[in-house]
């Protein structure tokens, strides 16, 4: 693949994959080792993509208060284990078996990301701008819905939440790709924090895990910096298109579509492979 | 905002433009400085969410949420073993 069409996967990628709410590397990775990259080879690119991904959206998503940071670093404990595991691991594991590991978690990010709901939690007319934000020796908050619309969240059944963020962190650590599409639906569906709460949360948590396996990707020697360098610039620009677009588009039909082209990859890299 | 969130905002977007610069510089300057600018990109990169974390921290320390500052500082115990396996195995 000549750089040109690196940036330009990239930039797709990641502002199709912002506008899905599922993160680019789900499908930069698969994308790459269909094309001729090894899985070994493209992990560090993903990771890379979603470093550069969750960077583009903290600015916004600080000043807007989406981000529940102490749920956050509470669950990225673990996740971040989980991702170093993972990465070291991922040296000793064979070409082709990370390939198909690959395309059974396309498949398993097409579930996931076709199924996810809409708004579980209902404005409450007692809460005013004032109250939006995390709340300080707790894992819940208020968020704004509309203009004149707040509602407020609890974590629940945060012991559970924990399995699905090792999880994801595992898987990071292993493909590269950044376990997002499993974090977004635990945190949403098994603690019933609300989706764009926990769609802003796990943009920053993904951050972390990404930090962690790229620290063990950049000692093992498969960081090729000006590859690296093109997929961050990409990522950069194709995140802030992406996020913007979400405004335009609604993401769950861009979800309906991403999940569809997912299957189509997940079992392209299943048949290669097997 | 709360003071500190907005500084910290600040800082993410500053580190998001110089990012973007060194990432330029990483793909299209040949030789030594684009290497240099490309290694500095992923630095950048790898640190960010890293000082977020410290500084959300030394926040939850400085007003009392002794909980989350003590979570704080178990999850930036997890990236300092990380980088410290990552680089002595």
């Amino acid at each position: 693949m000549n750089p040109v069409e690196l940036a330009f996967a990239a930039l797709i990628t990641a502002a199709v994959g912002a506008l899905g709410g599922l993160g680019g590397a789900i499908l930069l990775v698969p994308f790459l080792v269909l094309s001729g990259l090894s899985a070994r080879e493209a992990a560090p690119l993903g990771l890379i993509s979603v470093a550069a991904g969750s960077l583009a959206a903290a600015p916004h998503q600080l000043r807007a208060h989406l981000v529940n940071h102490r749920l956050g670093v509470s669950t990225e404990i673990i996740g971040s284990a989980a991702a170093l595991i993972g990465a070291l691991a991922s040296g000793i594991i064979g070409q082709s078996t990370l390939a198909l590991m690959l395309g059974v978690v396309a498949l398993v990010a097409a579930y996931f990301g076709g199924r996810r709901k809409g708004i579980r939690n209902l404005p409450d007319p007692s809460l005013t701008i004032d109250d939006i934000g995390e709340h300080a020796g707790s894992l819940s908050g208020v968020y704004q819905l509309d203009e004149d619309e707040f509602v407020r969240y609890q974590a629940n059944r945060v012991p559970v939440g924990l399995v699905g963020m090792a999880t994801a962190g595992l898987i990071a650590g292993l493909s590269g790709v950044s376990g997002g599409f499993i974090k977004t639906p635990t945190t949403s569906e098994v603690m019933h924090v609300p989706v764009k709460v926990a769609a802003a949360t796990t943009t920053f948590t993904v951050g972390i895990t990404s930090a962690v396996a790229l620290l063990v990707y950049e000692a093992q020697g498969r960081i090729v910096v000006s590859d690296a360098a093109l997929v961050a610039g990409a990522a950069l620009i194709g995140g802030t298109i992406g996020a913007r677009m979400q405004a335009v588009l609604p993401p769950p039909k861009v979800r309906g579509a991403l999940s569809a082209v997912l299957v189509i990859i997940g079992v392209l890299l299943i048949a290669r492979n097997l | 905002m709360i003071p500190g969130m907005e500084r910290l905002a600040g800082l993410m977007q500053l580190a998001l433009i110089t990012a973007f610069v060194l990432a330029l510089g990483g793909a299209f300057v040949p030789g030594t400085i684009g290497h240099v600018s490309g290694v500095a990109c992923v630095v950048l990169l790898i640190s960010a969410p890293v000082v977020r974390v410290g500084w959300l921290t030394v926040e939850w320390a400085r007003t009392g949420d002794r909980r989350f500052a003590a979570m704080g500082g178990v999850l930036l115990g997890v990236l300092v073993v990380s980088g410290l396996l990552a680089f002595l195995r």
